[in-house]
């Protein structure tokens, strides 16, 4: 390593490159998924209120608990936490590859089209023309649109890897490739077959949640993975504890995840043998996630001090941690013993936050707040407001997934003794929803804060603005 | 990488190369890997899960089956085949019981019995359903197949053997279902009758053919 300070240059000049080709795209993308994030929010708060409050916004038709959680969800994960996600994967890539990004002009136009896909699809879902699918909501034609802009995303990400200026493929680069070429598959085929004539009755049920499961599994999980993988390392600049931990946790991962959809359906009238490959592949996700959790965990050993002044690192070791717990629990909860309590209670609705928030969206955020101020040459204006969106996020959180993980529970023992009224079992679960809809302000005000972050700091880059500000949490990188 | 590398890129000295507060310039090197090998322990853990995982799959299968629904349902099927094969013998009892075993014949001669033309004869008013119950036994028990003639339509099809699955009472009972539903008034078929003829084909493998049938229908 001789001639070490001209390399240094060279790195950064390089980074600079590759970072001003990301530019358009990935912030536009970003700034779309902050859009969505608060839509969703607020539709995320109406559905919560409801539970507990049902006199609340009830004489709209369009307002109603049945369209607005659905619209919700399909704002979250098609808005928010793909778009956001396609942002970070483009960066990644690029980054990883060392080429600046592709396609540009169609990325660009990717993301308007996808707003405007979104956006028709989720009034679809308010007006009434949901297709009661779950996680398949939106109408077909507006799926169709969204299956041809995946297809463009994925040109993009092979042709980064193939110009790629590096010989070692590091992990992260793995996950985002899964993901791209997993997820285009999954959305395709899984409309195809659930809106075509593929699949009817069980035989749908069993596509829609093999569908579900997978979205997280083989598209969220991946990109979250793999933003770990690079950013962990990355701040606290020390290589990943071991390549070989690296490798078994992917390959066992696209080995397992795609089966494991059908622990959904347990106790379901579909065929015995198809549960059980379901919970086995579940409990097989063991081997992936503990292998993980290993190999982040020994690469943060002796680092943990960086968490006080790296947002990025805050943010990401979060969402690591809630990877493994996440994981944890849903193979536990596909055993038949846990499942025949906690099916159909809250408990699935605190383990699936557990995962799409406090895994993926944690992830996300970290991400972006090392994204950005990278790709407009801005630093965040204000450290205080980023503890508190981490806090009131972080919080509201753990507060959600307590209170309905413990209030579901109760749901499930109540519901399986049929001596007990059904009206008894819900009053039983009102504190618990009034804890939901609590925790749901206190991540609510964390958005918001972090939307105008996001806001001030575009705003800025449009206007020329506060260049010359320091990093707000002092201590190094960030 | 040197651990004086890595400070100097942490360092603000770095700010005549860069302006200082710009992001990238602060960056550390893109990330590597490590090359710690994985634990024993985690590899034996692992093992031993996958041999669970084994254990448990051949465990709750359901022998595959695409109608068992739950564990401990196999026994229950098992107990249904039971009361199936043992059981009254009344007409009645065997008409509600074949009219269940049917469901099986429905995917090819339809609910009402009316078949599908060009593919699969009907079952309702045809002289093969309401003649002779021998002929229509060793039809069940051993399948046929090539040229028939079926309410003045030819077929030349394969109809599956059903005597390796269905007891002597499931197939008395689905006989006198199909003679008795419908436009078909012919009389009931006992179980004691398919028994006998079971026995009496026992080493036979193949398919019975419509020629075959008639000239034993005229030789008895
Ligand atoms: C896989 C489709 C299939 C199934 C299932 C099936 N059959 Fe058939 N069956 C046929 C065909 C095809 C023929 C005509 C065979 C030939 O062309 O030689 C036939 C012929 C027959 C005949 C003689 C011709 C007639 O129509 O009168 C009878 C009686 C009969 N089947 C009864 C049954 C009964 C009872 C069952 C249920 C236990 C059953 N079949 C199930 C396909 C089927």
């Amino acid at each position: 390593m001789g001639d070490s300070e001209t390399d240094l240059e060279r790195d950064a000049q390089s980074r600079k490159a590759i970072d001003a080709s990301a530019r358009l795209p990935v912030v536009f993308m970003m700034a779309s998924g902050v859009f969505w994030l608060l839509f969703g929010t607020v539709l995320a708060f109406i559905a919560s209120f409801k539970l507990h409050s049902p006199w609340f916004l009830a004489d709209q038709a369009w307002l109603t608990f049945g369209r607005v959680r659905p619209a919700h969800l399909n704002t979250m994960i098609y808005g928010w936490a793909s778009m956001t996600g396609i942002g970070v994967l483009l960066w990644l890539q690029a980054r990883l590859s060392r080429v600046r990004v592709p396609l540009r002009k169609s990325l660009i136009a990717v993301g308007v089209v996808w707003n405007f896909a979104v956006l028709a699809g989720t009034v679809a879902i308010l007006a009434g023309g949901s297709t009661s699918v779950e996680w398949l909501e939106f109408p077909p034609w507006v799926a169709a649109i969204l299956g041809a802009l995946f297809v463009v995303v994925m040109a993009a990400s092979v042709l980064t890897f193939v110009r790629r200026n590096v010989e070692h493929v590091y992990v992260s680069q793995w996950y985002l490739f899964g993901a791209v070429f997993w997820f285009p598959f999954l959305y395709i085929a899984g409309n195809l077959v659930i809106h075509g004539t593929g699949a009817s009755g069980v035989a749908e049920a069993t596509a829609n949640w093999w569908y579900a499961h997978n979205v997280l599994g083989i598209w969220f999980t991946p990109i979250g993975l793999a933003a770990a993988y690079y950013f962990i390392p990355k701040v606290i600049g020390r290589p990943i504890h071991s390549y070989y931990l690296s490798l078994l946790g992917f390959w066992t991962l696209a080995l397992f995840y795609n089966w494991a959809g059908t622990h959904h359906l347990i106790g379901g009238p579909i065929p015995l043998w198809v549960q059980t490959v379901g919970i086995v592949a579940s409990m097989m996700m063991f081997i992936p996630v503990i292998t993980v959790a290993i190999n982040h965990h020994m690469t943060m050993v002796g680092h943990f001090d960086k968490l006080e002044y790296s947002p990025t690192l805050r943010f990401i070791v979060f969402g690591a941690m809630s990877y493994t717990l996440v994981s944890v629990q849903g193979s536990l909860t596909a055993l038949r013993v846990v499942n025949e309590t906690t099916h159909f209670t809250h408990y699935t609705i605190a383990h699936a936050h557990l995962g799409m928030y406090a895994f993926v969206t944690m992830v996300l955020f970290g991400s972006m707040y090392y994204i950005l101020p990278r790709l407009t040459g801005r630093e965040w204006s204000s450290g205080p407001l980023i503890r508190a969106h981490f806090w009131t996020t972080g919080l509201g959180m753990v507060l959600y997934w307590v209170g309905l993980t413990i209030g579901g529970w109760i749901q499930g023992q109540m519901l399986k003794n049929p001596d007990i009224a059904f009206i008894e079992i819900v009053q039983t679960t009102l504190p618990y929803l009034w804890s939901r809809s609590f925790a749901a302000a206190l991540m609510s005000v964390g958005h918001f804060i972090f939307a105008y972050l996001v806001g001030r700091m575009l705003y800025e880059w449009a206007t020329d603005r506060g260049k010359d500000r320091l990093p707000p949490m002092l201590g190094g990188d960030q | 990488m040197s651990d004086s590398l890595r400070e100097s890129q942490e360092s603000p000295d770095e700010g005549d190369i860069h302006e200082m507060h710009d992001p990238i310039a602060r960056e550390f090197e893109r990330p590597e890997d490590g090359y710690q090998p994985i634990p024993l322990t985690l590899i034996f853990l692992f093992f031993a899960l996958v041999g669970w995982g084994g254990w448990y799959l051949g465990a709750y299968s359901g022998d595959w089956r695409v109608d068992v629904f739950y564990p401990g349902d196999r026994a229950t099927a098992a107990a249904e085949a039971q009361k199936e094969s043992s059981g009254g013998t009344s007409p009645e009892e065997l008409a509600t019981l074949g009219k269940r075993v049917y469901a099986q014949c429905a995917a090819c001669h339809q609910q009402n019995g009316k078949g599908v033309a060009g593919n699969f004869p009907p079952l309702d008013g045809t002289e093969w359903v309401t003649g002779p119950p021998q002929t229509l036994i060793r039809i069940l028990l051993h399948g046929l197949e090539g040229p028939i003639q079926v309410a003045g339509n030819e077929y030349n099809a394969q109809m599956p053997a059903w005597g390796g699955q269905l007891s002597d009472r499931q197939i008395a009972a689905v006989l006198t279902y199909i003679r008795s539903a419908w436009s078909n008034q012919a009389g009931p078929v006992k179980p004691a009758q398919v028994e006998s003829l079971r026995k009496e084909s026992a080493d036979r493998s193949a398919s019975w053919t419509a020629s075959e049938l008639k000239s034993l229908e005229s030789g008895q």
